[in-house]
């Protein structure tokens, strides 16, 4: 077989194996580069407000006096909670609660109602909570490896938005929307890890990867006997 | 079909070098260890351990460096017990017990490096030399195999990262991947948008040209 029918069979029978991952790398790819990250990342929808704990810095109890009677503890924090100053204390094996940091005394986690507060409080538009809904098990994949139990707190809004709130402290911890969704479906064919989406070592890309190399460079190879040798003949 | 046949050779004229570098670029990405190249492989979990909860400083007495302080906390660095005083964006230490403020002179900030480095498997590392890499960021430089250094906040204490070789290497193969050629990592430019529209267009018409083709004369 002729070097030249060599690369035009390798070319086609490579791209028999990997030409519809190669289209979904294609099409991954231009997406990924077409929305911008900000926007993926849902900086859109987001209020910047910065809780501050100033004003009541002298008059929270003393560490020492509320810790005295809390056993063993491995984490201590004072932050605002939806306006109130509050103790967030972590216990062994990492289970935490809050305080209020002017009376001692424990406080619930949030419910639904202050949840879709402090959710509204770092969202930007005008849209109103369409839902709230505390995740205690089988958490959706896109919170990652947030600690349950957690609030989801979604708006009524074009972009799909979903708030996620910490109960005990109030933090506003992540956000999701739809085309951060896209993202993460398409990014997981790109790398194809369909389990996780974040294995990048996965034997499947690499060999998938290896080939779609060997097809390239074959394809180079006819482009060259094309447009070279044709020219120089 | 011999038009889309052209217009299949001439797009693979004009992105096939970036196409070769994708693919390759990708690849060898995924054949070097992720966890390794994103210091994740050096990298421990802090301690978790009681804290004394005795004769600690009131929050009152604390000094208060920024205008808007968002949260205090109680945790140890290193050996200290200290209080973490944040705010918008940067934090500052003061001893829990005195209030006097917690500078990250060499000594902490090698202590603060080594609790926060595991040894890779086959290796002892042992930190190198700490230096100033830049005003505000101690370096402390581990000698293992991949020359990991380990990037200390001077104000903060934090850690900031570890980096290797292997960093490095990862992220030139991502420069050549985004397109990027000022080193920071932006995939959202035209020059890689007309690159990829064009490499989607290559895909497409490749597999149009391959169902024809096999359509037509099979494997052959």
């Amino acid at each position: 077989m002729s070097p030249r029918r060599l690369a035009r069979r390798l070319h086609k029978w490579l791209a028999i194996v990997v030409g519809a991952q190669m289209v979904l790398w294609a099409i991954s790819g231009v997406y990924m580069v077409s929305v911008d990250l900000d926007i993926i990342h849902g900086d859109m929808l987001v209020r910047k407000v910065h809780p501050v704990v100033n004003e009541t810095l002298d008059e929270v109890l003393p560490p020492a006096e509320v810790l005295a009677d809390q056993g063993m503890v491995t984490g201590f924090e004072l932050v605002s909670r939806l306006g109130t100053p509050v103790y967030l204390i972590t216990g062994p094996g990492g289970k935490r609660r809050a305080l209020d940091a002017l009376t001692g005394a424990p406080l619930p986690g949030l419910d639904a109602e202050a949840a879709a507060r402090a959710a509204q409080r770092h969202y930007r538009g005008n849209n109103a909570v369409s839902k709230t809904t505390l995740l205690t098990r089988n958490p959706p994949s896109e919170i990652g490896s947030l600690a349950l139990p957690v609030w989801q707190v979604n708006f009524d809004d074009a972009w799909g938005s979903s708030f996620y709130i910490d109960p005990v402290s109030g933090a506003f911890l992540k956000r999701r929307h739809t085309l951060w969704r896209v993202f993460d479906f398409l990014w997981m064919l790109h790398i194809m890890d369909y389990e996780a989406r974040t294995n990048i070592n996965n034997l499947l890309l690499r060999l998938f990867a290896s080939l779609a190399l060997l097809m390239a460079l074959s394809g180079t190879w006819l482009l060259y006997y094309r447009f070279v040798r044709r020219g120089a003949a | 079909m011999k038009a889309l046949r052209t217009l299949h050779r001439w797009v693979g004229i004009l992105v096939f070098i970036q196409v070769l570098l994708w693919i390759g670029s990708g690849l060898v990405i995924s054949l070097l260890d992720a966890d390794l190249a994103r210091g994740k492989a050096t990298r421990a979990d802090l301690p978790v351990a009681p804290l004394v909860t005795e004769a600690l400083l009131p929050v009152s007495a604390l000094p208060r460096p920024f205008a808007g302080i968002e949260s205090i906390r109680l945790q140890m660095l290193a050996d200290t017990l200290v209080y973490r005083v944040a705010g918008r964006d940067s934090s500052r230490l003061y001893d829990a017990f005195s209030g006097e403020p917690v500078v990250v002179d060499e000594a902490l900030a090698l202590a603060i490096a080594r609790q926060s480095y595991r040894p890779l498997s086959g290796g002892e590392g042992v930190p190198a030399n700490t230096a100033y890499f830049e005003e505000t960021v101690w370096r402390v430089a581990f000698a293992d195999r991949v020359a990991t250094n380990v990037f200390i906040g001077a104000e903060d204490g934090h850690v900031l990262g570890h980096r290797n070789n292997r960093t490095e290497l990862v992220e030139f193969l991502l420069m050549l991947h985004f397109m990027d050629y000022t080193g920071g990592h932006d995939f959202n430019h035209p020059l890689i948008v007309i690159a990829a529209a064009l490499a989607l267009w290559l895909t497409l018409s490749g597999v149009l040209l391959l169902v024809t083709s096999l359509r037509r004369v099979g494997l052959g």
